[in-house]
């Protein structure tokens, strides 16, 4: 990548971006999980005609959503 | 689209009293008038699309005006123009984006930080008093400009499949890896950009909501309360305060905004784990 700062003495310091570690961006995490496994089990609800599908979709979207949160965020 | 575009009647809320309180969302639709019509449809120029014109005028002159005799010793205009210029460049891009990359992303971030922050201001300075955030297609398109970039450059430094393949954090049991992707895709493509746009403009809508409620409350309070009149005095005080407030509000929003923007522009020129 290009650079049109001066070539001094510093070193590159990486941005904190590259770790999203930004507690703002965790609601879109959050929201991602329940959605997307939701909105696969409201699918296959409406495939095979049941109705325990959807719930169990969200709950482990939620699971997954935290779970990821947590490698993300929380380990070294 | 065209009931809500062509209907001013919602500005008139009941029969015969005119009356804006308890304010609506339709408070929001303010046209001022017709531009031209499409079919069954009339385009109407609306009170935000002046505000946002307004807003390019006074950030263009008064960033032409205050660096046009730029010098190393600077006016009293200049610098704090480079107060405003540094605080963008140092505290957001090159702390979020990296010493390497942060300069080139820098004009964008300093032009969406002002420019928001001038149109979230714009909701609690007279004469203007309307946020045009609260109109939910101007933080969607701004968001979509950010929504490009962001994507533009990952592809750009990982390769398409590469980018892709980034996405998935370290450390995954392998069994989880199709699950997580299919996360971090909603993720990146839908949720990001749904959450950036909707949090600038819920905001603005709320906290504009909020201070109508106080003041116009008061005001119907004074004409129509009998004896309740006196809380309006309370109700004007509250009204002043969460003004104060909301302008922090407002500049915390488009603080956020940018931060997020910076974050993601990090995130997708971050180098492989």
């Amino acid at each position: 990548m290009s650079s049109s700062e001066p070539a001094g003495p510093e070193e590159h310091t990486p941005g904190r971006g590259a770790q999203t570690h930004l507690a703002t961006d965790a609601i879109a995490y959050l929201l991602a999980g329940p959605f997307t496994f939701g909105g696969i089990g409201f699918g296959v609800d409406h495939l095979l005609g049941t109705w325990f599908v959807l719930p169990l979709g969200v709950l482990a979207g939620m699971a997954l959503s935290i779970y990821l949160l947590w490698l993300r965020y929380g380990t070294p | 689209m065209s009931a809500t575009m062509t209907a001013a009647g919602t500005l008139l809320p009941m029969a015969g009293e005119e009356s804006h309180f308890p304010p609506t969302p339709a408070d929001f639709w303010q046209p001022l008038f017709p531009m031209f019509s499409l079919g069954e449809t009339t385009y109407y120029f609306t009170r935000p699309m002046a505000l946002i014109l307004i807003s390019f005028i006074v950030l263009t002159v008064w960033l032409l005006v205050s660096t046009r005799r730029a010098s190393v010793v600077p006016s009293k205009g200049q610098w704090f123009t480079e107060r405003v210029y540094d605080f963008v460049r140092n505290d957001i891009a090159r702390d979020m984006i990296g010493s390497r990359d942060f300069l080139r992303f820098t004009p964008l971030l300093f032009a969406l930080f002002t420019f928001i922050l001038l149109n979230n201001w714009f909701g609690i300075i007279p004469p203007f008093q309307n946020p045009t955030m609260a109109r939910v297609a101007f933080p969607i398109a701004l968001t979509l400009i950010v929504y490009v970039v962001y994507h533009w450059i990952g592809v750009q430094k990982h390769g398409l499949g590469g980018y892709f393949r980034f996405m998935i954090p370290p450390g995954l049991p392998s069994w989880l890896v199709p699950f997580i992707f299919l996360l971090e895709l909603m993720t990146f493509f839908i949720t990001r950009p749904l959450t950036l746009a909707l949090r600038l403009f819920g905001n603005m809508f709320a906290g504009h909501m909020l201070l109508v409620v106080f003041i116009i409350g008061g005001w119907e309070l004074l004409v129509h309360g009998g004896a309740l009149s006196l809380v309006a005095l309370p109700a004007w005080i509250m009204g002043a305060g969460l003004t104060v407030f909301e302008a922090l509000i407002q500049f915390l929003q488009a603080y956020v905004f940018v931060l997020l923007a910076a974050s993601y522009f990090g995130g997708a020129l971050a180098d492989e784990h």
